[in-house]
């Protein structure tokens, strides 16, 4: 039930952006899993979802798993020592996200165009977020029963 | 939230960096094309509904919206006439690729549009023979090559990707340049040399280098930008083609 609440939201993002909307959803859905949650849940989504999102994009399976583990790991760092659930850290810390993500796409990361793009991007995590806040707490101190 | 030791999660990350990178090399061997396949075949239904649905949306858009009533009543028709509807399509797009002025030793592979996000991607893949580095067409205009293709599915690298980078030429004037897309929304014809005539509303078509096939439609140049003291002008090229409502579309497979 648990594996449900968390992967489904995150295969309905995937399947949006894998078909009609060209942004990072699941990115930002890593995110913010990773920021709520304990480094070993957020690193075990982290890869899934990657995995989840190469097989609908038809992308080279883990290359999205790989870049997913690096930013839940990131977070996981930063989070040992500052709050990482502020708006303050959340917001540059996804724009920077996103534009590395377009960088190794080959896009123009670094236009004015791109940056209103992912700017853009950014913000839902500002919608995004609590939903996911939700998520996690329904889950309390409960660990993802994953088993790898 | 209490702190997590470090000492714990390095160990987690690296083993799942690990396990990514020996999927990667996995996949680049074949190993994977089999689980592909299989998930692809309930991927690929989802993926086509969704992105018709959205289609349909645009499409509608600014109608309005009908009766409740009036559905219910219409909705048998309606579900026939969706299907005679989907073959009319499908029929005129065969008949408009046999007619386009293509050489009759092309041969097509009729495929159909699931998911347009950077790339845009159709339900043909290596199963039905489709192999990377292939062009689509939709009657003899230019669609994109096919960058990846998995089981079930390939991707095609539209040419307003930043990546696309078309030798063209201008069908009246016969001016050489590059077709390079720009942001994935807009479309130029580069590196033009000032000697070279533009005009305005003349067709671009593939000038038949750079493994492309020749005397393809791109689009129409919609305007230029002419500096003096640069060397190169440049055209801002008009895509006669809708990518969001693309339905039928036709693979070169020879």
């Amino acid at each position: 039930m648990q594996n449900i609440i968390v992967f489904l939201p995150i295969l309905i993002l995937a399947i949006l952006e894998s078909t009609i909307i060209p942004l990072h959803l699941v990115l930002l859905a890593i995110i913010c899993w990773s920021v709520l949650r304990p480094g070993r849940e957020g690193m075990l989504v982290a890869f899934f979802s990657g995995l989840i999102l190469d097989f609908l994009e038809g992308k080279t399976l883990a290359s999205s798993s790989i870049l997913f583990l690096i930013t839940s790991f990131l977070i996981y760092l930063y989070k040992n020592r500052f709050q990482a659930g502020r708006f303050a850290f959340l917001l540059p810390f996804t724009l920077f996200s996103l534009i590395v993500v377009d960088l190794l796409d080959g896009l123009p990361a670094l236009s004015i165009r791109t940056v209103l793009i992912e700017g853009v991007n950014t913000v839902l995590i500002i919608f995004l977020f609590p939903i996911f806040n939700f998520l996690a707490k329904s889950f309390g101190e409960e660990q993802l029963k994953l088993k790898i | 939230m209490e702190k997590e030791k470090t000492g714990r999660i390095l160990p987690l990350f690296l083993f799942l960096l690990l396990l990514c990178l020996f999927l990667v090399l996995a996949e680049n061997f074949g190993a994977i094309k089999p689980i592909q396949g299989a998930v692809e075949k309930v991927t690929v239904p989802v993926k086509i509904s969704i992105y018709r649905i959205w289609q349909g949306g645009l499409g509608d858009a600014g109608q309005g919206q009908k009766r409740e009533e009036l559905e219910r009543q219409v909705r048998e028709s309606s579900v026939l006439a969706v299907k005679l509807k989907l073959l009319e399509e499908e029929n005129q797009a065969l008949r408009r690729q046999l007619e386009a002025p293509l050489p009759p030793t092309m041969k097509f592979l009729p495929a159909k549009t699931i998911g347009l996000t950077r790339y845009l991607t159709i339900d043909k893949g290596e199963e039905d023979g489709v192999r990377e580095g292939t062009m689509v067409v939709s009657e003899n205009i230019l669609l994109g090559k096919i960058i990846s293709v998995t089981p079930k599915t390939a991707q095609i690298l539209l040419p307003t990707d930043p990546d696309s980078k078309i030798p063209s030429r201008t069908l009246k004037t016969g001016a050489k340049g590059l077709a390079i897309g720009e942001f994935g929304t807009k479309l130029s014809l580069a590196k033009v040399l000032q000697a070279e005539v533009l005009e305005v509303g003349d067709l671009v078509v593939t000038s038949g280098e750079g493994g492309y096939v020749r005397d393809l439609l791109i689009g129409k140049i919609a305007k230029i930008e002419k500096i003096p003291v640069e060397p190169f002008q440049k055209g801002e090229i008009a895509p006669l083609l809708d990518y969001q409502r693309l339905v039928n579309v036709f693979v070169i497979t020879n």
